[in-house]
């Protein structure tokens, strides 16, 4: 099962490697969301320190949105996901294989982000103070990603597909938008606040956890007739 | 697992008030070639996609070879499906498209299988060329490989042979006849008379999500022409009947 | 699309069980108010408008345990595909939407008197918001998804479970300190008329359920009715 999966996230790895679409698009808008948001929190010229965490994870989660409808459009075009689905491989490999696939695609576009932030908003880092960053933002992404790309391809089949999307991913994932802003609060302070970060890594752990448990059961009810 | 039998019983297929499919029987066989026609909306697709495994009827049962209905899914890896879109990758070579899914397959030698296919159906030069480049010939000959990949012994063709040329339409009508001979089972779909009288060895028409009539048989185009002019309209038992408003 | 028990209509076409039980609610709502506005004694501190409690914690009640029917109804229509068990996840769904909107509009009310804003993040008021939100997008998704739409707004309704705990967690931990709960330490009079409220908001959510749920019946009878219609060519 794990097999089949990693070959359906080889596939799209492989598709985005040649056309590179999603990641150029969603890495680009990121990047303008976070530009966006530090012109919008100004005070006197340089932006509001507080607000950078909240504003890298309102990137993440926009550019999330866009990578996931563009992922599942990709399969919706051609209908390849007809012929995913009348393949012998699990349902749940096909959930796992695109799940792994949308993952990637946000670390990558993380890696622009990230920086976008701690430039525009001018946030001194160290090299213990990017470790723990990168440990939040990965499993901030797994449970984003885990419930996305549940909700998004759900969704293939139906009409109002994008703004569809956006409703309901958006209340799912506030423990993942609450969770990941508290825990890069308690990096960007100027001593590590590590009780709090390790209290909010939990959560987005647990959180991980569950969505995933739950996912797995359901989704082969959630994208068939 | 072998599908040697496929069978609708009594199938409705109904969203909310509107009814797809009412009450429709059918079976077929090891080595038959069944051909739905009717007008759009007369419930063609809903029943392909029915056989496909990937609808539930609404009520009655569709059986697959022995399986108990509940299992139906299990005969996934015995189905393969050809519509007028590919189903493949534009990004992915043509060898690379074949090769995806004959490892979805869990097939031995997924590259060897992959590369007779695509030389039977006269792709070979192309097989590293990018499927977005492809003709529309080509590109439904490469989606029939993908089909054929698994190697199916239930064939569902969704009007496969929309805008192909007289080539590409022949080279696709042998190799189901290949198949036919293996003794697969097809259903398809097709508004073009012609190939329908090239392939089918028994006609079906569906009206409005019923089935209206059934001739075991093959027919060639005139008279497929003749069977749909017949029982297109249905015909009234009662004329006193309240007409339409 | 036999008639159960429960569904024999009486002289009104309505069962008599559920009239009756109408007619008890409705008597119940006189008597808590009676016991809310006159009974129970005005508390020291806010005041009069305290009293919103009387209504804004039974409804919160009440939304829980829709949420919980509707969850209910989901995994059951997951399971099992039946349409009963897709109506009660839409009745569900729908009277935890209305038990919510009572809940964040009296919510804010109160705080306002009791904590100078409208909106101060309280823990179970963000829960409740959040929540009502997730049933909010269960809702339209069974409007506009086309054909897989019952499946998804079950899912949702699963997840919407899941994740109030999440989010309850969450917001409580980064809120720190919250205001204090108010059930311990209550004047016996004040007890009667908040429990009898509260029995009276769940006798209200019955009867409420069961008329939503009659109504997808008779709709579901009535799809029913055209489909034999069609079929005997009546009309097309």
């Amino acid at each position: 099962m794990i097999k089949d999966a990693l070959r359906i996230a080889e596939k799209d790895l492989k598709l985005e490697g040649r056309s590179k679409e999603i990641l150029l698009t969603m890495g680009f808008f990121g990047f303008l969301a976070v530009l966006t948001l530090a012109f919008a929190f100004r005070r006197g010229d340089a932006p509001v320190a507080s607000v950078a965490s909240g504003s890298l994870w309102v990137a993440i989660a926009f550019s999330g949105t866009l990578g996931l409808g563009r992922a599942f459009e990709r399969e919706r075009e051609n209908d390849s996901i007809r012929a995913l689905l009348l393949s012998p491989v699990p349902r749940t490999s096909i959930y796992l294989g695109k799940a792994i696939g949308i993952v990637t695609f946000m670390f990558v576009v993380e890696l622009v982000v990230v920086p976008a932030v701690l430039l525009f908003f001018t946030i001194p880092m160290g090299v213990e103070k990017i470790a723990w960053l990168t440990l939040l933002c990965v499993l901030g992404t797994l449970g984003y990603a885990l419930v996305g790309t549940l909700l998004a391809a759900s969704l293939i089949r139906s009409g109002a597909r994008d703004v569809l999307l956006a409703v309901v991913l958006y209340p799912i994932i506030i423990p993942v938008i609450i969770a990941g802003a508290m825990g890069t609060n308690a990096i960007f302070e100027p001593q590590i606040a590590h009780a709090d970060l390790g209290t909010w890594l939990r959560v987005l752990g647990a959180f991980d956890v569950v969505m995933l448990v739950t996912s797995l059961w359901i989704f082969e009810a959630l994208i068939l007739d | 697992m072998n599908l040697e039998r496929v069978e609708a019983q009594d199938v409705s297929k109904l969203y909310g008030r509107q009814r797809a499919l009412w009450k429709v029987s059918l079976a077929i066989e090891k080595g038959r070639t069944v051909a739905l026609l009717g007008p759009n909306g007369s419930g063609k697709t809903t029943l392909l996609d029915l056989f496909s495994t990937l609808s539930r009827p609404t009520s009655g049962e569709m059986r697959f070879g022995t399986l108990a209905p509940k299992d139906a899914r299990l005969a996934r890896g015995r189905i393969g499906i050809l519509s007028h879109a590919a189903l493949t990758y534009g990004d992915l070579s043509a060898r690379e498209n074949v090769i995806f899914y004959g490892r979805l397959h869990h097939l031995e030698d997924p590259e060897g299988d992959a590369v007779r296919l695509l030389t039977e159906l006269g792709l070979e030069e192309a097989m590293d060329r990018l499927a977005r480049t492809f003709s529309r010939g080509m590109l439904q000959r490469l989606g029939l490989a993908r089909a054929l990949i698994g190697r199916p012994q239930l064939v569902l063709l969704d009007e496969p042979f929309t805008g192909l040329d007289r080539a590409s339409t022949e080279r696709v009508i042998e190799r189901i006849h290949v198949l036919k001979a293996q003794g697969a089972m097809v259903l398809m779909i097709s508004h073009d008379l012609a190939t329908t009288a090239a392939l089918a060895d028994e006609v079906v028409l569906l009206l409005r999500g019923q089935k209206v009539a059934h001739h075991q048989g093959a027919l060639d185009t005139d008279a497929l022409r003749t069977f749909y002019a017949d029982h297109a309209e249905r015909p009234r038992a009662d004329p006193s009947e309240r007409p339409r408003a | 699309m036999t008639p159960g028990a429960f569904d024999e209509k009486g002289p009104l076409g309505f069962p008599p069980v559920l009239a009756v039980l109408c007619a008890i609610t409705g008597l119940m709502f006189c008597y808590s108010l009676h016991l809310a506005f006159y009974v129970a004694p005005v508390e020291a501190q806010m005041g009069f408008v305290q009293k919103i409690f009387y209504f804004h914690v039974p409804s919160a009640w009440v939304l829980f345990l829709s949420v919980g029917v509707a969850a209910v109804g989901s995994v059951g229509f997951l399971s099992t595909r039946g349409a009963k068990w897709d109506r009660l996840g839409n009745a569900g769904t729908e009277l935890a939407i209305v038990f919510g909107a009572l809940v964040l509009f009296s919510g804010p009310l109160w705080g306002r008197k009791a904590w100078g804003a409208y909106w101060v993040w309280d823990v179970r008021l963000t829960s409740s918001l959040v929540l009502v939100l997730t049933m909010v997008a269960s809702k339209i998704v069974r409007g506009y998804a086309g054909g897989s739409a019952k499946q998804i707004a079950a899912g949702l309704a699963i997840f919407a479970v899941i994740n109030s705990v999440f989010v309850y967690y969450s917001v409580d931990i980064w809120r720190g300190t919250h205001p204090p709960k108010v059930m311990g330490d209550l004047d016996p009079l004040m007890k009667k008329a908040l429990w009898t409220s509260v029995f009276t908001f769940l006798l209200a959510y019955v009867c409420l359920l069961w008329m939503r749920l009659r109504l997808g019946r008779l709709e579901a009878a009535v799809d029913h009715l055209h489909m034999q219609a069609t079929e005997a060519g009546l009309h097309d």
